[in-house]
């Protein structure tokens, strides 16, 4: 690898031959190399270390390499999971923005009261990280909690960080109309979209004339001046897939129109991903499929203040600080880590399979 | 207007004491009704909320309670009582005329005739297209007071996209004043006329068409109107060199008068009509080989 980039460093200075695929491979190259240059540092650093903890002429220069050496392990296991992240393929939407939706499931009311706690949980996680984030919908029920809802995180590389929370997400806790204190089981489910531009990127997407079916939904019959209505809900059907993306919270129709194109620009990139991935799994007979989308993903213990992550084992003790989105990363740290090391073993097996 | 059962009303007042009060105005709808609220809730100070809900019971319309209507991309315009509030129907129009104009270089001079609030020309001179010129021409001093208090809170997203354009708001009554005397040697030379003049006939104004927040709070100058207006419409045209324009209007007769009238004077008119949900919504026109061959985008239909 360090070589292709040593090619292509060439190739730059030479000024010829460099086109953008050249470009991204390059830039990809030469992050890897930087953290793998880093490794190297650290690796011979502690090599260093060891001899010298193994010195029995000097007891103190021992004692003094063993105290650094404290701190040059778990550095090295950073940076070498860092180098394996790096050889792995970047996800597809990774430098982009994201859209959750959320929707109650099984549990009634109590879902509904979850579902919009998890809607605070994600609001707030991107006020921490300082995030761009706007609430497109939210469909609140008459007896409390939300039947449905969305958010939109507008920063550069939300989505990489937050698919980790597609799937269905489970609380058990005893809701505040329980009079005889017992404790209830219900759950929500989590939705995530990658962002597209709507600009002239290349993972813009146009819709051609008769792509679409786009309504507004008003009552009365003649319009113009015969109406002052406030309703403004548009609501948007692609026609090839039968996605019908409705929105009306905003009091512009106009605005409500660019927000349901906004989501169903993300269904779509979202559901050709999905079929992609799926299309590659069957390709390479995957039977590993590390998690159902119906499998619930994680535990919201409110009793015992406990998160607990299904797919890393993670357990954090920290449930109010979760919801409030300030220890939500250590989860989310801990499934990447998880999804880090399932995806080198399996391009281990890959390259033995190659070997042979 | 339908009765509100008293289920309805019951399961309203669990979800807020405000809310029964607005069920009136969106028919009972709960799910309309607690938007009506968000909205309240979010644009006006607490102590307003009770004054805020038992109007709109009264059927007051939303945007004058709330002061203001989002117009177009961003912009807000300001709605007072005996001005017009700006339409979700005008504003569709209005985006679609956009982007089609954005495609002519040249930047352009337009009239936006019974401009009301202005919300039609601000979203013009705001928007992509190009212009070097844009008046209103109103005979409501209110409403041109208004158009020119909506032309300076908005100023940031018209300086943003035509910084070079010259607006103005200009007191003059179509019906009775040929343009030269409202805008005087300046009368000539117009590029594209927009209007939504007053366009609902007597005979509507006494049925059920009409929504009755409308009938009871809008002003009855900017509603009550017909074929004179369109007449006037085409002489304005004619006399501003104008070579397109776009109309609102309510019914096939009066898309019709204009192209008739329009065709006598110069057959190198082409016209269409523009539908929407509501049904017809636009008389559309553009000379023949002008730069605005494009409007034919917009139309939905030829007409004649
Ligand atoms: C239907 S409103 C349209 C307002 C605005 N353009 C809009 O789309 O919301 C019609 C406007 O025409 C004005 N108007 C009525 N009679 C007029 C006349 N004779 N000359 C000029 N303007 C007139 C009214 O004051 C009113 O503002």
């Amino acid at each position: 690898m360090t070589e292709e980039l040593k090619e292509l460093e060439s190739r730059m200075s030479d000024g010829k031959t460099f086109n953008v695929e050249d470009a991204k491979k390059f830039s990809r190259l030469s992050s890897f190399t930087t953290v793998y240059q880093e490794y190297l540092g650290e690796k011979s650093n502690y090599e260093g270390l060891v001899s010298m903890a193994n010195d029995p002429e000097d007891v103190d220069l021992q004692a003094e390499a063993k105290l650094e050496l404290e701190e040059s392990i778990p550095k090295m296991d950073k940076l070498a999971s860092g180098v394996t992240s790096k050889l792995l393929p970047p996800h597809e939407f990774s430098d982009r923005g994201c859209i959750l939706e959320l929707r109650p499931g099984a549990g009634g009311q109590e879902a509904m009261i979850f579902t919009q706690d998890l809607l605070t949980m994600y609001y707030k996680y991107a006020q921490v990280h300082r995030w761009k984030c706007e609430i497109l919908s939210q469909n609140e029920s008459t007896s409390g909690g939300l039947v449905d809802g969305s958010l939109l995180i507008d920063h550069p590389g939300a989505y990489d960080r937050l698919r980790h929370e597609a799937g269905v997400h489970r609380v058990q806790r005893v809701p505040q109309t329980e009079v005889k204190g017992r404790v209830h089981t219900s759950t929500a489910a989590v939705v995530v979209l990658p962002k597209i531009e709507e600009g002239a990127d290349e993972g813009e997407r146009k819709f051609a004339g008769d792509e679409l079916r786009i309504d507004v939904m008003r009552a009365s019959g003649s319009g113009g001046q015969h109406v002052n209505t406030t309703e403004s809900a548009v609501r948007i059907t692609h026609i090839p897939t039968g996605i019908v993306v409705i929105n009306q919270d905003e009091r512009s129709q106009h605005k409500n129109k660019a927000k349901a194109l906004m989501v169903l620009r993300a269904r779509l990139a979202e559901k050709e991903r999905l079929e992609k991935v799926q299309k590659e799994r069957a390709e390479r007979r995957d039977q590993v499929s590390s998690t159902d989308r119906s499998d619930k993903i994680r535990t919201y213990n409110f009793s015992q203040n406990r998160v607990t992550d299904h797919r890393c084992g993670l357990s954090l003790h920290d449930l109010s600080g979760c919801m409030n989105g300030e220890s939500l990363d250590q989860v989310i740290d801990a499934v990447e880590a998880k999804e880090t090391e399932l995806q080198s073993l399996r391009l281990i097996e890959d390259l033995e399979h190659v070997n042979k | 207007m339908p009765r509100i059962d008293s289920k309805t009303i019951s399961q309203a007042t669990k979800f807020s004491r405000f809310l029964p009060w607005l069920l009136r105005a969106s028919r009972g709808s709960i799910v309309e009704a607690k938007k009506e609220l968000r909205w309240i809730k979010s644009e006006l100070p607490r102590s307003k909320w009770e004054r805020a809900c038992q109007a709109r019971h009264r059927l007051v319309p939303l945007q004058y309670i709330l002061g203001s209507q989002p117009f177009a991309h961003d912009l807000t315009i300001k709605c007072r009582p005996n001005v017009l509030i700006p339409r979700n129907d005008t504003e569709d129009w209005c985006v679609e005329l956009e982007q089609i104009l954005c495609d002519i270089r040249k930047p352009l001079k337009a009239l936006d005739v019974c401009s009301g609030s202005g919300c039609i020309s601000l979203s013009l001179v705001s928007s992509r297209a190009k212009f070097s010129h844009v008046y209103g021409i109103d005979v409501s001093r209110d409403a041109l007071e208004l158009a020119n208090e909506n032309l300076r809170i908005n100023s940031h997203q018209l300086q943003r996209s035509n910084p070079k354009c010259i607006m103005k708001y200009v007191r003059g009554d179509i019906l009775n004043e040929k343009l030269s005397e409202i805008l005087g040697t300046g009368a000539k030379s117009w590029d594209i006329i927009v209007s939504n003049p007053p366009y609902i006939t007597v005979d509507e104004l006494a049925s059920s068409s009409l929504e009755k927040s409308v009938k009871l709070y809008e002003p009855m100058l900017a509603l009550e109107g017909d074929l004179e207006f369109y007449d006037e419409l085409v002489k304005l045209t004619i006399e501003a060199q104008a070579r397109a324009f776009v109309f609102e209007l309510g019914n096939i007769r009066q898309a019709k008068r204009v192209a008739e009238l329009l065709h006598l004077k110069d057959s190198s008119w082409i016209f269409g009509i523009r539908r929407d949900s509501g049904g017809i919504r636009n008389v559309i026109g553009w000379k023949r080989d002008s730069e605005f061959t494009s409007l034919d985008k917009l139309c939905h239909e030829q007409l004649q």
